[in-house]
């Protein structure tokens, strides 16, 4: 210790407590201390994989004590899924073509085919207040910050924070998250915010006279170039009118099993460089003075 | 610092750590003591003038990471709720089990009062009431604890005959 001598216990603990509030900050607003995060995280590895070990074993259990009749009539069920995707999957094709020839038509941009790595939750009870889970793929697996997380019925939120082995997905719950969607049956296009765990997303800045209904999916729309279009996020569940408030007020029930889901897929590289290209283009032209188009 | 004791330290906080994080219902994780708290303030009794205070910031930082806040959050509250169990180390030890219940509770509620501060003066998700349910499980977690760490110092220490 620096003042192992003259120093008493007040003053130490008020040293140290200066050194915390300064990497409060240094953390909060200038993500300096993020290699302090990265070893400690990596030090931890063992501690999380500890933690999911009873959930494993729980899993391993009844994987095991099921009996043959089970597993057949599980394989049998899974062979009928099988069948009916691929018909499903054969429409799918000829469609995906006549999109596409379509879109050349109208000479805008192609629906981009995302790659996806899949990733599993590890089992946490965090003490936050935020939304948030812990996904066993980290920067070694090429995982990126903004990355966007989807299970098999819809988006659960994008990657927030990185470490080598770990990284933290923010559901669509919290209320840091937003979401550019879009209505599946009028093509009316919105935000849908998070309001809390374990809690209905909802749709912001609906005027009474836009055209939403109960029971209406939404999907995102691809606007703001961090969520891939088209993909699930919730279905309208309840609409009030608050007299004297400006905009309508919506919930809405996400797809995804945010609480069920421990196998997730992590969409990368959904943008493809041409999209890329107009996106930065669309965002770096120069504003033009308003008069140069009105009056020439 | 004996290389047994703190051997025993390490395993106390390993084994806090895993009840503290283990997955539970959502219903159930509102309950759930605060686990590492609470092994901090069992050392900081016991060890004393011993007790090295980079001990609260390092398990605190631990903390942090693992629960995704900001570093330096949970490393503060264990910091001044350690200081407060130094500077009244002599009552706390006097103090009868339900005094002592009652005090230890008190210790954990401003142990979560300082954390939620600090989550709303950085503008997250300010808590609501159900949050502090935790400091009545770790009042009433207290004297089990003490008991089994008092047992296992006996036998495996030796700390209270040095």
């Amino acid at each position: 210790m620096l003042f192992r001598h003259a120093t008493g216990l007040g003053l130490r603990v008020l040293c140290l407590s200066v050194f915390m509030m300064g990497l409060m900050v240094a953390d909060h607003h200038y993500r300096y201390v993020n290699n302090v995060r990265n070893v400690l995280s990596v030090v931890l590895i063992p501690l999380q994989y500890a933690l999911n070990a009873p959930i494993q074993a729980i899993d391993w259990v009844k994987m095991s004590a099921a009996t043959q009749h089970q597993l057949t009539t599980e394989n049998i069920h899974l062979k009928q899924q099988i069948l009916l995707m691929q018909v499903s999957l054969q429409q799918l094709i000829n469609m995906q073509q006549e999109n596409s020839q379509l879109r050349a038509l109208l000479k805008s941009s192609s629906r981009i085919n995302g790659q996806f790595q899949e990733a599993k939750l590890l089992a946490m009870n965090l003490e936050a207040a935020s939304a948030e889970v812990v996904l066993d793929k980290g920067s070694r697996d090429g995982v990126e910050i903004g990355q966007v997380v989807i299970d098999v019925s819809g988006v659960m939120g994008q990657i927030m924070d990185v470490t080598p082995f770990t990284s933290r997905l923010l559901l669509i719950t919290d209320p840091r998250s937003g979401v550019p969607v879009e209505d599946d049956r009028s093509n009316f296009q919105a935000i849908v915010m998070g309001t809390g765990a374990n809690m209905p997303l909802s749709l912001i800045h609906v005027a009474e006279t836009s055209d939403v209904k109960v029971g209406d999916l939404l999907l995102t729309s691809g606007l703001g170039a961090r969520y891939p279009e088209g993909y699930p996020v919730g279905t309208v569940s309840r609409i009030t009118k608050m007299s004297g408030e400006p905009f309508l007020s919506i919930a809405v029930e996400p797809s995804a099993l945010l609480e069920q889901s421990r196998r997730v897929l992590i969409v990368s590289h959904y943008l493809n460089d041409d999209s890329k290209k107009m996106l930065y283009e669309a965002t770096t032209v120069p504003m033009k003075p308003a008069v140069a188009g009105g009056t020439q | 610092m004996t290389y047994r004791l703190a051997l025993l330290m390490l395993f106390s906080f390993l084994v806090a750590s895993l009840l503290q994080f283990l997955p539970v219902s959502e219903v159930l994780a509102i309950w759930v003591p605060q686990w590492v708290a609470l092994i901090i303030i069992y050392w900081a009794l016991v060890l004393d003038e011993r007790f090295k205070l980079l001990l609260p910031c390092f398990v605190g930082l631990c903390l942090d990471v693992m629960n995704g806040t900001i570093l330096g959050q949970h490393a503060l509250a264990l910091l001044w709720v350690s200081f407060i169990v130094l500077k009244n180390g002599k009552q706390l030890r006097r103090a009868g089990r339900i005094q002592q219940m009652v005090e230890i509770g008190l210790l954990i509620l401003g142990y979560q009062f300082i954390l939620s501060v600090i989550q709303g003066v950085i503008g997250q998700q300010l808590v609501d009431w159900r949050y502090f349910a935790a400091s009545l499980t770790s009042a009433i977690i207290w004297p089990w604890i003490s008991i089994v760490l008092d047992d296992s110092c006996r036998r495996f220490v030796k700390l209270k005959e040095e």
